[in-house]
């Protein structure tokens, strides 16, 4: 790892399965953007996943949070008025695992083990994320990702592609690789190209 | 898989070490049958526009390379959908996406040759095909180079093939062993493409050492394009023929003395028919354009028996009369008057204004060409203004070539009788071929039988023309060699290539040819199918040509330029 700056580091596992894990996030207001790719620490060898979701709620589940104010009052002013409230809330986000590491290498499929409970997680760096960009194979693990995969993969590759010296290129190549994925869907597939098209 | 020889295979000499490795990769089988050709995917980046029909592709399969020839181009897609709605004139990125993945080409393959890629074998036919995912790619011109054979005594160029450097020859002694055609509209490049094979084949012959591995030519020159000069449509408009090219191998004979001193054309000697020479038969040829009748044929023949060689004397001076001193003798031959005015009108017609045609020829002239071809020299008949006249030609082509090839088939025999030598091979150069070899000729016409006895007595045909429908299919069956130019009557094209494996491929080659200076070569003297560009036959060439020749006959030559 040659960062010039530390990667962010985002939160906690706090629930975990083979395929997907959720983390709480450090800061309220500190989640990962949608499609971002992260990393699992303190492993060995870091589980790979791509953020597909964040929810904020209240951190008791038997105590909704409920809709303070007067109609004419903003955001601001009714955060002033309940200063509590922040405290009572906790972000946690959802992942995607798309592979791992495994004796040095990029694997673009499932680890053998969930990741493990309360480790943390951070962004790739710039170096994991080129080397993990160099296969598409995740992307079908990303498919079967949810009812937003679609926007999920288009936010990852676009996040992917802004840092690639031939952004472009990048673009078209992941887009040849979706295309015999989704073969037997071409509407899914235009509109996932539509979305990340430059 | 090229067999390099780093792992202590032999290497594979026909991947040349000395030549460029970068190979233009293609694709990949992706299926086909051997009858039917293989499919190969195109890659993604390989531009389908790049490819053409006619082009040689190496197939590397496991243990040995398939050569095939390119024979359609196909756009494909995976996606029903995108038939449908395909990206807009706007959406560059989509299509760059869907380029070479969903939407992609698959090339239709006709494999031909395949060698082993470990033993250094000749080339053989396929009989088997590549496997599933072998990689294909550009033929390099090292490899068909090797398959066409080097230019040596036995082969000679041709052309060119498309895209490349090289030169593709055909096989002399395969060529000149069997009777050949060559075919294509007209103003193809026929002519040319002719001259160029006669001035070759009589090359290689003087090159020959052998007496029995010799050919000479015996040309029917109807428009006169083959002796003196030909006529060229670039600068100059003349080219040299091959009396100008190979002065010592070429005896000019001509119909029309007039027209030749006109063309201030060197022949050699006139040439003169007589009416004692033309037979039944000839006349039989022409009952079509003589608007004769079956019954008048059958008296044609019915007066040779009686009278012989005086029988169209005979005709001639019959008697239309009902009743008249004739009469005895055609109730004998049971001709009917009317018969005899049909017959007569045919006659008059054809021997009107035909100074070649006299009563009795001395068989000067036939001994005289036939004397020319049995000391090894071509001869070429130039027809002058009777070229045009299809009656003349015809008749002429028909009256000689019987004669020679009964010479012929008496010298054969009497050479197996005696185990002596047979005289030299002779290839008998006729245009408007169709008009000796129309089914319902050839059976009668010595051209036909010619065809179809093939090599029997040492005559073959080169057959010109640009009707080969109209040809009787048993005699085209037994063209060794075809080289066709453009073609785009589909009955013409099933013609040329009829009886030839792959045959639906090439269809597609063939109907695509440019209308000029393209030609597709298939049969006995090319180890494959090829579309060639030709040689040119004009200037920038005559100097090799002659060269080849020896130093006496330039000499020669250029004394026959009084003009230079």
């Amino acid at each position: 790892m040659t960062a010039s700056a530390p990667p962010t580091r985002y939160g906690r596992v706090i629930r975990a399965s083979i395929d997907r894990f959720s983390a709480e996030c450090f800061a309220r207001d500190g989640a990962p953007p949608l499609g971002l790719l992260v990393a699992v620490e303190d492993m060995e060898e870091p589980v790979f996943a791509v953020v597909c979701g964040v929810l904020t709620e209240g951190i008791d589940p038997t105590r909704r949070v409920t809709a303070r104010g007067e109609p004419e009052h903003d955001l601001q002013r009714v955060l002033d008025e309940n200063p509590h409230v922040p405290a009572l809330l906790a972000t946690t986000f959802d992942a995607v695992v798309v592979g791992h590491k495994r004796a040095g290498n990029v694997c673009q499929y499932l680890p053998s083990a969930p990741a493990p409970m309360l480790a943390r997680v951070r962004g790739c760096t710039d170096d994991e994320c080129a080397a993990f960009m160099r296969s598409f194979d995740f992307l079908r693990l990303l498919l079967a990702g949810g009812v937003f995969a679609d926007d999920v993969i288009a936010s990852a590759l676009r996040q992917a592609a802004a840092a690639q010296p031939d952004r472009r290129g990048f673009l078209v190549h992941s887009g040849k690789a979706l295309t015999p994925l989704l073969a037997d869907d071409a509407t899914r597939l235009q509109a996932i190209l539509r979305r990340i098209q430059p | 898989m090229n067999g390099h020889g780093t792992d202590g295979r032999p290497v594979l000499s026909l991947v040349e070490l000395d030549r460029p490795q970068i190979f233009s990769s293609l694709g990949s089988v992706v299926g086909g049958s051997l009858t039917g050709g293989l499919e190969v995917r195109l890659d993604g980046e390989v531009d389908v526009e790049e490819m053409a029909a006619g082009r040689y592709v190496t197939v590397e399969a496991r243990d040995q390379l398939f050569f095939g020839m390119i024979t359609d181009v196909e756009l494909k897609t995976t996606l029903p959908a995108l038939t449908e709605t395909p990206p807009g004139e706007d959406d560059e990125f989509l299509r760059e996406v869907y380029r070479g993945t969903a939407a992609f080409a698959v090339l239709h393959i006709t494999p031909m040759l395949r060698v082993s890629a470990i033993e250094n074998n000749a080339p053989e036919p396929v009989k088997t095909v590549p496997g599933h995912f072998s990689r294909v790619r550009e033929a390099t011109q090292a490899e068909v180079e090797r398959i066409f054979g080097e230019e040596d005594a036995e082969h000679f160029v041709i052309g060119t093939p498309l895209d490349m450097e090289v030169k593709v020859r055909l096989d002399y002694e395969r060529f000149v062993e069997r009777s050949n055609g060559i075919f294509g509209k007209s103003g193809t490049g026929k002519t040319f493409l002719t001259r160029l094979v006669l001035l070759n084949v009589i090359q290689k012959s003087n090159a020959q050492r052998e007496a029995k591995k010799k050919a000479v030519h015996l040309v029917f020159d109807m428009h006169n394009e083959y002796g003196w000069e030909g006529s060229y449509e670039g600068a100059g408009g003349t080219v040299k023929g091959l009396k100008q090219l190979v002065p010592s191998s070429v005896v000019v004979y001509t119909l029309d003395e007039d027209s030749s001193r006109r063309r201030r054309v060197k022949y050699d000697s006139a040439v003169t028919i007589g009416h004692n020479e033309i037979d039944a038969e000839d006349i039989a040829l022409l009952a079509e354009t003589l608007n004769l009748t079956q019954n008048s044929v059958d008296a044609c023949h019915a007066l040779q028996a009686r009278f012989r060689d005086g029988w169209l004397k005979q005709a001639l001076d019959l008697s239309m009369d009902e009743d008249s001193d004739d009469t005895p003798l055609l109730n004998q031959l049971a001709i009917h008057v009317a018969t005899v005015r049909n017959l007569q009108r045919g006659l008059n017609k054809l021997l009107r204004n035909k100074p070649f045609l006299v009563e009795r020829a001395p068989a000067a002239s036939l001994n005289a060409i036939l004397g020319s071809l049995l000391a090894g020299k071509s001869v070429v008949i130039e027809f002058g203004r009777f070229g045009n006249d299809l009656d003349s030609y015809m008749l002429v082509a028909n009256v000689l070539t019987r004669r020679i090839h009964e010479k012929y088939r008496d010298l054969v025999e009497k050479a197996l009788g005696e185990k002596g030598e047979k005289p030299i091979r002779l290839m008998i150069t006729i245009e408007e071929a169709h008009k000796f070899l129309d089914p319902r000729v050839a059976g009668q016409t010595i051209f036909g039988q010619i065809a179809r006895e093939m090599r029997k007595y040492n005559v073959t045909l080169l057959v010109i023309d640009q009707r080969p429908s109209a040809i009787e299919s048993e005699v085209m069956s037994q063209l060794g060699t075809r080289v066709s130019c453009l073609l785009d009557n589909e009955r013409d094209v099933d013609a040329v290539l009829s009886g030839v494996s792959g045959k639906s491929g090439l269809r597609e080659v063939l109907a695509r040819l440019d209308s000029k200076q393209q030609a597709l070569i298939l049969g006995h003297a090319v180890p494959m199918p090829i579309v060639v560009r030709p040689e040119t036959y004009g200037p920038e060439n005559y100097e090799r040509w002659v060269e080849g020749f020896g130093e006496r006959s330039r000499s020669r030559a250029s004394d026959l330029y009084p003009d230079e």
